[in-house]
């Protein structure tokens, strides 16, 4: 067996990557296979490489790679459908406290199996593109992906309040369909509205100068510039 | 049977070069040379194009006492991988030894040419000041340099007639080195700057490429604003190949009438390229010049399938296009109708971690291309899923591929209808494709395509090989077949040392292998090195770096191994995570 490197930043912690949430899910579902905790040795997450220029992202991706040579040719495991699977590379981070007779003998070669696509993006440089591809389609992503508004969304008579981005939306009708869905509720505009004043809902936002205004009169860009707050009241109090 | 010095002496030596110059190929040189004691006199005098795969397989004054006369060199460094960053940045490839010797004994050198080097300030300083008839200089995926570098060559060489940077990394540390190039250069006929990431002042780049009224291929960076381009554009309107820089603005109608106008009086357009951050709004301005393209390249475009239809329909004289798989099937059966002439295609994933919405461009779009196009011969593919009844369609319409890339992302994936490897669609690629040189393979795969690659391959030059195999035997089909195999490249397979020793010798009829991730030993390698003297075995080990190699035992496994022919012996830039085994 290979010797094992424990540097410090060999292991993160999996709950803080929603892929590797999955992948420890399933080793604790066979913990009486595998007995220890996945160790990788990633101290960085996609978001955290943005900052730095392209050559700087691949330089330390490689030296905190942190490969366990204890293994050969692992194959992946038989995990059928809605598990996130491991391939043959990942495992090899695993730490040598298997033996690799015990863990090659529950793996069988199986050959319908996935596998996380973003651990492969950060672990093995695939697929492969070249850099200066790579780091255009980042920065896409990272200035699409990068903005979101959380805002407070309360209704009338429910104490707990929601949150909500308001950039995951494109408009007011997108808006007030999730509303209606997270409230269960209908939103309505009261001067359109066939429905009785007292059971209608109304949706009111509070703008930066603490002002309580109806949503909707002003266009959709300029409503995302001074909202501060959601309240969804009812029809008769406006 | 003549002997050798009568042989000669039929001619004078002066016939005998003429004769040599018809041989423009390296290997027909060779084998004159090889002929008898007066011809590899006569061939190495009057070689005057040299070219190096591989750095490290000669000393750089080995080459240059050899052929006295070069005056153009090209030079390769790391291994194809490096473009992965499988390679430590510290590896080696540099550049000085090379530029030293050839300032030494090559006073005459016009051209240089290198591709994954690293490249320093020094090095370009040497070739500014030392060659005094330089014209060509090409760095391609090279690094280590800076626009102070770039600042020395434009300043010096009098006679520049190309600067071509090609995916370089380059260190922006002279913002104005564009001026250094003095009034009197009037000889430029390619400008590349492409890679370069810094601002460009685009009044000297009016300035200079308004006299050099041979200027053939003007590629500028994504500094270069669209409203700056109409202006560039009127001072070259000769230009044949132009790299256009940021493609995108805020819209107003004037800016568009003067681009459409500036780019349709560029009558000579042939190749487009660029396009960073187009968007559909100033796309039609180049639809005036579509009708005489050869080459489009929109890989950094993230235009949608409609847009990309409607341009694309009107380059029908299209020979290469390199696109983002946001043309989807759809958009590639548009190009299969239009582009009757493609000979390459090119197409690059946009998204290629899986986060966005599913791209709908599948095994469809190939085989809808390869059945349109008859004079396709290279392609490069992305895509998410694949059929062998597709490959085998592929490889039916299609005997004339000389390059075939497959890259299904996903590692391991079968034919998604039928669940199996695709074995047998890669095996009729390399059974109907006779000429085929180069090949990536993807997806599920087992040691039976390589039976087949072995068997039938024999024209393959280069192959790519990841994720793919079930033992030993996949390797030993690749390495005891395909006889004119140069360059293998393997990643995450699981292959280990018996088919490496058990074929050593054909490691030397090649220029490299290279190997990470898959099952060899410490041990195998020293007894490869042992018995192929003339091999340099480098093993590659990141985490062991700086340990003592005579420490390591034999079952020490290699993360990644290297191996090349070289007449040079074991080099002496070695980094600490490398280890050379004799």
């Amino acid at each position: 067996m290979g010797d094992q490197s424990n540097s410090p930043s060999s292991s993160i912690d999996s709950s803080s990557h929603p892929a590797l949430c999955s992948t420890s899910s399933i080793f604790q579902t066979r913990r009486d296979l595998l007995s220890t905790d996945l160790k990788l040795g990633l101290g960085l997450s996609t978001s955290a490489l943005h900052g730095c220029s392209s050559k700087e992202r691949y330089a330390s991706c490689e030296t905190t790679m942190d490969v366990s040579p204890s293994s050969q040719s692992f194959l992946p495991p038989p995990f059928p459908g809605p598990y996130a699977c491991m391939s043959a590379s990942l495992l090899r981070f695993m730490p040598s406290k298997f033996s690799s007779s015990s863990v090659s003998s529950m793996l069988d070669r199986s050959k319908s199996f996935c596998t996380s696509s973003v651990l492969w993006e950060q672990l093995s440089h695939w697929p492969p593109i070249k850099p200066l591809l790579r780091s255009t389609l980042e920065e896409k992503v990272h200035r699409s992906h990068s903005k979101t508004f959380f805002v407070k969304v309360y209704m009338e008579g429910l104490p707990i309040g929601r949150k909500l981005d308001l950039l995951s939306h494109n408009g007011y009708d997108s808006l007030m369909r999730t509303l209606r869905r997270m409230f269960r509720t209908t939103i309505t505009c009261p001067d359109t509205s066939r429905v009785p004043p007292e059971k209608a809902h109304v949706l009111t936002y509070e703008d930066e100068e603490g002002d309580w205004m109806m949503v909707g009169d002003v266009p959709w860009e300029f409503f995302l510039r001074t909202v501060k707050r959601l309240k969804i009241t009812r029809a008769d109090k406006c | 049977m003549v002997g050798g010095f009568r042989w000669a002496a039929m001619f004078p030596d002066e016939v005998w070069e003429h004769v040599f110059s018809f041989l423009p190929a390296d290997a027909d040189r060779n084998a004159a040379a090889l002929v008898c004691r007066a011809w590899y006199r006569l061939e190495r005098r009057s070689r005057w194009r040299v070219f190096v795969g591989n750095c490290y397989a000669v000393e750089p004054a080995a080459a240059v006492r050899r052929f006295p006369e070069v005056r153009a060199a090209a030079i390769k460094g790391k291994p194809h991988f490096a473009d992965f960053n499988l390679v430590p940045s510290d590896w080696g490839g540099g550049a000085e030894a090379w530029v030293e010797a050839m300032a030494e004994g090559w006073p005459h050198l016009e051209e240089l040419r290198l591709k994954r080097m690293v490249v320093s300030d020094d090095c370009l300083e040497l070739i500014a000041r030392c060659f005094k008839n330089f014209k060509v200089l090409s760095l391609v995926s090279c690094e280590g340099f800076s626009t102070a570098g770039l600042a020395a060559i434009a300043a010096n060489c009098r006679y520049l007639r190309e600067l071509d940077l090609h995916e370089n990394e380059v260190e922006d540390n002279c913002l104005h080195w564009m001026s250094h190039f003095p009034e009197s250069c009037t000889s430029l006929v390619t400008l590349n700057i492409a890679c370069l990431e810094g601002e460009v002042n685009v009044s000297v780049l009016e300035r200079l490429i308004g006299r050099c009224p041979n200027l053939k291929t003007l590629r500028l960076n994504h500094s270069v604003p669209l409203e700056r381009l109409v202006g560039l554009l009127h001072r070259a309107p000769q230009l044949v190949d132009l790299g256009t820089g940021k493609y995108a603005a805020q819209h107003h109608p004037e800016l568009f009438s003067r681009l459409e106008s500036a780019i349709a009086g560029c009558k000579n357009l042939k190749g487009l390229s660029g396009f960073w951050e187009a968007g559909p709004t100033f796309l039609p301005a180049i639809y005036s010049v579509c009708e005489g393209l050869t080459s489009l390249n929109l890989s950094y475009a993230t235009i949608q399938g409609p847009e990309l239809i409607k341009l694309i329909s009107r380059c029908k004289n299209l020979q290469r296009l390199w696109v983002m798989d946001l043309i989807e099937d759809e958009g590639l059966i548009a190009v299969a109708a239009s582009c009757k002439l493609l000979q390459e295609l090119r197409v690059f994933p946009s998204d290629p971690y899986g986060a966005a919405q599913p791209i709908s461009l599948t095994e469809h779009g190939l085989v809808a291309i390869s059945a349109g196009c008859p004079m396709l011969h290279s392609v490069l593919y992305f895509c998410r899923q694949m059929t062998n009844a597709a490959l085998l369609t592929v490889a039916k319409n299609c005997p004339n591929f000389t390059c075939f890339r497959l890259c299904i992302m996903e590692p391991h994936t079968p034919d998604y209808i039928t669940r199996q490897p695709l074995d047998a669609g890669f095996s009729a690629i390399v059974e109907s494709c006779k000429h085929l040189r180069r090949l990536s393979l993807s997806g599920l795969l087992t040691d039976l395509v390589f039976k087949s690659i072995g068997a039938s391959a024999n024209r393959l030059e280069m192959l790519s090989v990841a994720f793919a195999g079930d033992g030993d035997a996949g390797l030993h089909y690749i390495l005891s077949g395909c006889k004119n195999l140069r360059k293998l490249e393997i990643r995450d397979c699981p292959f280990g040392d018996k088919p490496l020793l058990d074929n050593a010798a054909k490691l030397e009829t090649m220029r490299s292998l290279w190997m990470s991730s898959c099952s060899v030993t410490l041990g195998a390698c020293r007894q490869l090195a042992r018995k192929m003297p003339l091999l340099n075995v480098e093993v590659i080990n990141e985490r062991k770096r700086g340990l003592p190699l005579e420490l390591q035992p034999d079952n020490c496994p290699v993360e990644k191994l290297y191996i090349y022919r070289t007449v040079a012996g074991p080099r002496s830039d070695t980094p600490s995570c490398v280890w050379i085994l004799r």
